[in-house]
């Protein structure tokens, strides 16, 4: 028995041998030092065509190969990359280092880094030569910094990989092919077994990626190839898209036709576990739902228990679907996908009905419909319908509100994968209103007859912004507390004191959250014999934030605004009777497609109240209307009124 | 070289430690045991067992359930378990190498332990571990945290009879009770008992901490650990050779632009140019080159280093020329003051040349910095000069006082947006000046460079920059200044701040009511002068000054020019960083009276009003 499990590994390696090394079409050259050096460049005329860029890519190549194993079932899958650049920035790190990092159970084969330096001199590097680093994850990182290198230099990094068969990577490459810096000469290659079918994304409506496709009978293969020029960058802009809205991209999905999906209805099979786990339907379950509702006066107030409870008790971690709902209860953690199946099972427990839903977001791009690919759908969530009205909820973000939408996701698409009904529908998600996001500030203020500033600031803060803040106080320890409301203040350029504060609905999320601040200025307001001058310090601003000017000459990208948002500032003075307002106030009003900017002045003795509105709607607009948009966005708005003066009377 | 400080803080307690002096939200016990035994006359095998307990005495702490432990190549983590009081499942344990410093390459790896579920107050999470010691110079600093409530920390030491172990305290405020218990001959105990936390304060660089101890073992008479600065400096530059010879291959380096210097400093000067320009900044960091700089040829071979690599290189080049220039050991931000020195204490490698008071100290690392400047991270801070035959440790001084901004506006009364500047930026803004024209392009450089300087202005905004001149230490641009808000007209009047600076952050008053140690990590001198055409317009010619001392003061005038208009002229420094005992109160005074100054006002008023 011992010598024939001896001849076992020895059989097999005549099996292996007989049947060759895969066949592959792509074959993986790494480059030859003269190759290389025929790529030398004038670097004038670099520097002076691409001054605002560290680097420019001469050369992108790459390619993903599915490759059958003769007489055989399964298949291996390689990918490739050969990508050559020029250095114009020697500081930065990402153009003088090699950096690769590869997902658990992928191999890196080979990888061969050249480097030519505009003097001739060349440095050649092998995968001896990088350092490897393995997470507990799996992440495998292979890490080298070049060495001598120059402005002018150039690096031309090759490598290979074998990806692990049945992975995203493999049946659904995403492949960049427009990046942050320019192209020259931009090369995608992708060969598949000919009797696989492969579906392309388009990238905007009516937009495919040009890929020119050839079959080779012989070898029994597909190759589609890309191939692009001059390809510019993506320049980083404010009021800009997502980076896959406006950059090309390719991404597709391939695999035999027998276990191809092809209606959205069916893609939803692939979540059938999940879809058919009914888990939450047990005792122990319910038990659970019916504790945490307890008290709970509607269906609304129902929602919020269980998705807070969610929230606060289940640690997501990045696991296999493996468990089902109430393994993820029990443990308290689970993957997303799971945690968003547990609360819909819940809710459904609670008798509302609720529905999985996998989104697709903007930060991936146009949504093709006819492209269907889980690839296109990578945010789950859970949509609960209370009578005619849908809440949208992130049961893993802990505390995030029900139906408060990130903007990426905002009127994007969904797919139902488990509902009371046949799932399989594409939905769409609701775009948020502009309550959403409002900062609604009011400002009274009383001067006496010394100068002295006593102000009550109230702050309203909605949607997103009273989420983030709500996140903050909630960690927070009074000493703490103390310290954000110093830093909340619209005014800090003195020596300000802070009498007292008040935090209203910290943590009731239906509602506004409201911090009213009682504090003094000393440093603001000179009283001279006959005039008073009030420095406003920024709280007569009508905006906040930095002071940025937009390039409206030079704009690559058209304007998008995700989201609206409005700013509402209303302020009372209130001073001595012996002073008169003399800093003439003129009402005024601004607006057009991308949202308005108005300001109300009304004065009476002793008393002003100011009224600033800003809106900022949800739009995309060509880029050519930029100078609109700094219309109602620019950096300094006539509505800001630096100082008041009064005339005092004696 | 940004690992160094790593050793300092063993357990990283929670993601989002609470840091406050209020009830405390949780109890934490730790338990540190270090074994020591000999291994050979003068070597030593040593590793700890490190024991952790979180009891949680708040509801809102109970989503606290993540802990780190960061690991390095010399103090090697294994054996990590965690667990509760019998209601959560076991935790996750995960590990990733760092990717976010600075270094590229670095064998740092943080491990991080997640207890999943529900935990309630009163219940009691633990973890423990263990790590290895290549040697006792690696022994860390006993640190106590400012965190919440530190019920008990305890550090044991097994170890050989003969040996002692003692310490020498940090203690940022108040001292805290200790008890140690050395009646055992082989065993050494210190504990901290019921530690609560401190309120954060501005501008006090010790919040993270209620007290730390640095461990001082002997062996007999003989010293284990290198506490003193001559063998901490024996011990650190025993792993390097301290006088490299460069390879042959750059027998040629630099030599015309060497023989063209004529003095010593001029010939460091070139070296430093060369290395700061040349040499790219990327950290390899792999095993001992986390502290330890890697070999001067091999860094002009890569042409790239951190810190150590530049600072060492530069020390070989001038050696090559006979000229004698020291590595110094910094940190960027105050650590804590021990009587001897420890390798946490350091984040930052720097040169000196020459010593007493005429010593220069200069910083290859900085591509931008010139040489005879520093970069404001490193001015007072304390350095150890590691010269084998004298270290010493000291203050290094700030290496001028001149306005990082000097301002020259002209303008007239009536077109008050259109004000003409030129701006000379000197030593930090200088720098980022400079980086920003040749790292930025378009907008993004106006946009820059407008933000930078505006910053330090009340109701003064300058825009369209254009080169003017530019020296060895400074550059001058052209702009446009905006005084439309500075000057405030009414029907016959113009007022005009006589504090048109933010020189003074406003939070520094917060410290009036504690005796604590004040620290800006930032320092600002500024200057502008006005010149108004203001025809039409009269007034008096005034002047004040707050302070005379050259580092803390502040002076404005208003004259009349014998050509017409005025001039109004501001200069102010707050070029103070540590402020303690006596200097405190005349600081704080300087300060209040500054920001109160923005309300003064110079008057012009109209002749026919």
């Amino acid at each position: 028995m011992k010598n024939q499990l001896l001849l076992l590994p020895l059989l097999a390696a005549l099996l292996l041998a007989s049947c060759g090394m895969p066949q592959r079409m792509i074959r993986f050259t790494p480059a030859l030092a003269d190759s290389l050096k025929a790529s030398r460049v004038n670097l004038a005329d670099y520097e002076k065509r691409y001054a605002r860029y560290e680097g420019v890519f001469l050369l992108d190549e790459q390619s993903v190969e599915h490759v059958l194993q003769p007489n055989m079932k399964y298949w291996r899958c390689y990918r490739m990359r050969t990508l050559r650049y020029i250095v114009l920035d020697p500081d930065a790190e990402w153009l003088t280092t090699f950096n690769l990092g590869i997902d658990e159970g992928d191999q890196l084969i080979s990888a061969t880094i050249d480097i030519l330096n505009p003097d001739g001199s060349m440095h050649n590097y092998g995968t001896e030569d990088l350092k490897k680093t393995v997470s507990s994850e799996g992440e495998t990182r292979y890490k080298l910094a070049y060495p001598d290198i120059r402005k002018g230099t150039i690096v031309q990094e090759s490598y290979e990989m074998a990806i692990v068969p049945y992975s995203a990577a493999a049946l659904r490459p995403s492949i960049d092919v427009q990046y942050s810096v320019p192209v020259e000469h931009m090369i995608v290659q992708l060969a598949l077994p000919q009797k696989w079918t492969t579906d392309v994304k388009e990238t905007a409506p009516d937009q495919l990626p040009s890929l020119r496709s050839q079959s080779y009978q012989e070898d029994r293969k597909s190759i589609y190839r890309y191939e692009a020029t001059d390809v510019p960058a993506i320049n980083d802009e404010p009021y800009a898209p997502y980076f896959r809205e406006v950059a090309n991209y390719i991404e597709c999905q391939t695999g035999e036709s027998s276990i191809r999906t092809t209606s959205w209805e069916s893609l939803t099979d692939d979540f059938s576990e999940i879809r058919e786990d009914n888990t939450w339907q047990y005792a122990t379950v319910r038990d659970v739902v019916d504790t945490i509702v307890r008290g709970a006066s509607s269906d609304r107030a129902k929602l919020d228990a269980i998705i807070r409870f969610v929230q606060r008790n289940i640690t997501p971690v990045r696991t296999y679907n493996g468990d089902d709902t109430r393994d993820v209860l029990e443990s308290g953690s689970g993957n997303i996908m799971r945690i968003c199946a547990l609360t819909r099972g819940m809710l459904q427990d609670a008798h509302i009905r609720a529905r999985l839903v996998l989104a697709h977001s903007a930060r991936d791009g146009y949504f093709d419909s006819n492209f269907v690919s889980v690839g296109q759908l990578n945010v789950p969530l859970v949509e609960a319908i209370i009578g005619d009205t849908s809440y949208i909820a992130f049961p893993y973000w802990k505390n995030y509100p029900v139906n408060v939408i990130p903007d990426h996701l905002q009127g994007q698409p969904g797919l139902v994968i488990a509902d009371e009904q046949p799932p399989g529908d594409l939905v769409t998600l609701p775009i948020g209103d502009s309550v959403s996001n409002t900062l609604d500030d009011s400002y009274n203020l009383a001067i006496d007859d010394d100068g002295n500033i006593s102000v009550e600031e109230t702050r309203s803060l909605h949607g997103t912004n009273a989420f983030w803040e709500r996140e903050r106080l909630a960690a927070m320890d009074d000493e703490e507390t103390k310290k954000e409301i110093r830093d909340l203040l619209t005014y800090s350029d003195g020596d300000i004191k802070v009498k007292d504060f008040e935090i209203t609905n910290k943590t009731d999320y239906e509602q506004p959250l409201v911090i009213r601040i009682r504090y003094s200025i000393d440093n603001l307001v000179t009283v001279t014999p006959d005039e008073v001058i009030f420095q406003t310090g920024g709280l007569f601003s009508p905006s906040t934030g930095r002071k940025q000017k937009l390039d409206t000459t030079e704009r690559q990208n058209p304007i998008r605004i995700y989201e609206n948002e409005e700013l509402i500032k209303k302020i009372t003075v209130s001073y001595p009777a012996s002073w008169t307002l003399t800093t003439p106030l003129e009402n005024a009003e601004q607006s057009n497609e991308f949202g308005s900017i108005s300001g109300t002045y009304t004065s009476g003795a002793g008393t002003l109240t100011v009224e600033h509105h800003r809106l900022l709607r949800r739009m995309s607009a060509p880029k050519e209307k930029s100078n609109e948009l700094l219309a109602v966005t620019g950096r300094k708005s006539r509505l800001n009124i630096p100082t008041l003066v009064f005339k005092v009377t004696r | 070289m940004k690992a160094l400080a790593l050793l300092m803080v063993a357990v990283s307690l929670a993601v989002v430690p609470s840091l406050h002096a209020g009830a405390p939200d949780v109890a934490i016990e730790m338990n540190t045991t270090f074994h020591i035994s000999r291994n050979g006359d003068t070597t030593y095998r040593i590793y700890s067992t490190d024991e952790v307990r979180q009891t949680y005495l708040s509801k809102r702490s109970t989503n606290r359930n993540s802990f780190s432990i960061s690991e390095q190549f010399y103090n090697t983590i294994s054996d990590i378990d965690g667990s509760s009081d019998g209601h959560l499942d076991d935790p996750t344990i995960t590990s990733e190498y760092d990717q976010g410093s600075d270094a590229f390459i670095s064998d740092f790896k943080t491990y991080t332990i997640t207890f999943p579920g529900t935990i309630d107050t009163g219940q009691t999470i633990s973890f423990e571990y263990r790590r290895d010691y290549p040697g006792a110079a690696y022994l860390p600093i006993i640190s106590i945290p400012n965190i919440d409530y530190v019920k008990s920390y305890s550090v044991t030491f097994l170890h050989p009879e003969g040996m002692s172990v003692g310490f020498d305290f940090f203690f940022p405020d108040d001292s805290i009770p200790y008890a140690i218990d050395s009646s055992d001959p082989e065993r050494t105990v210190i504990t901290f008992s019921d530690v609560h936390a401190r309120q954060q304060l501005p501008h006090f660089p010790y919040n993270g901490i209620r007290a730390a101890a640095q461990i001082i073992l002997r062996d007999g008479e003989r010293a284990v650990t290198p506490n003193t600065f001559a063998d901490f400096t024996r011990w650190y530059t025993g792993m390097f050779n301290h006088a490299p010879s460069i390879a042959p291959a750059y027998d040629t380096l630099l030599r015309r632009d060497l023989a063209q210097a004529r003095t010593d400093i001029e010939k460091i000067r070139v070296i430093h140019d060369f290395v700061r320009k040349n040499i790219r900044y990327i950290a390899d960091e792999e095993a001992l080159h986390a502290f330890v700089p890697h070999d001067p040829s091999m860094v002009l071979a890569r042409g790239y280093g951190d810190c150590k690599d530049r600072a060492y290189l530069v020390a070989s080049l001038a050696r090559r020329e006979g000229i004698d220039v020291e590595m110094g050991l910094l940190s960027t931000s105050p650590e804590p003051h021990f009587a001897g020195t420890h390798l946490s204490q350091f984040n930052h490698v720097i040169c000196a040349y020459g010593s007493g008071p005429k010593r220069i100290f200069f910083d290859p690392t900085h591509k931008y910095c010139e040489f005879g400047n520093l970069p404001e991270c490193d001015i007072e801070s304390e350095i150890l000069i590691l010269d084998p035959k004298r270290p010493e440790r000291l203050v290094i001084p700030a290496p001028n006082t001149t306005p990082s901004i000097d301002i020259a506006i002209r303008a007239n009364i009536d077109s008050l947006k259109q004000g003409s500047a030129l701006i000379t930026l000197r030593n930090d803004l200088f720098h980022y000046g400079l980086e920003a024209g040749e790292k930025r392009t378009g907008v993004d450089q106006e946009n820059f460079l407008s933000n930078m300087v505006t910053t330090y202005f009340n109701k003064i905004s300058f825009d369209y920059f254009t080169v003017d001149s530019r020296t060895d230490s400074s550059i001058t641009f052209r702009a446009t200044a905006d005084l439309s808000e500075f000057v405030i007209a009414t029907s016959g009047k113009r007022y005009i701040s006589q504090m048109p600076f933010r020189l003074v952050d406003p939070e520094v008053l917060e410290r009036a009511s504690d005796n604590l140690p004040i620290y800006n990590d930032t320092r600002m001198a500024a200057a502008m002068t006005i010149d108004l055409d203001a025809p039409g317009f009269t007034a008096d010619s005034s002047s004040l000054s707050i302070g005379t001392d050259p580092n803390l003061h502040y002076r404005t005038s208003a004259v009349g020019l014998p050509a017409g208009g005025y001039r109004l002229s501001y200069d102010g420094a707050h070029l103070a960083k540590h402020i303690a005992g006596d200097d405190r109160a005349p600081y704080l005074d300087f300060c209040r009276t500054v920001l109160k100054l923005k309300k003064s006002m110079y008057v012009l008023t109209n002749k026919d009003s």
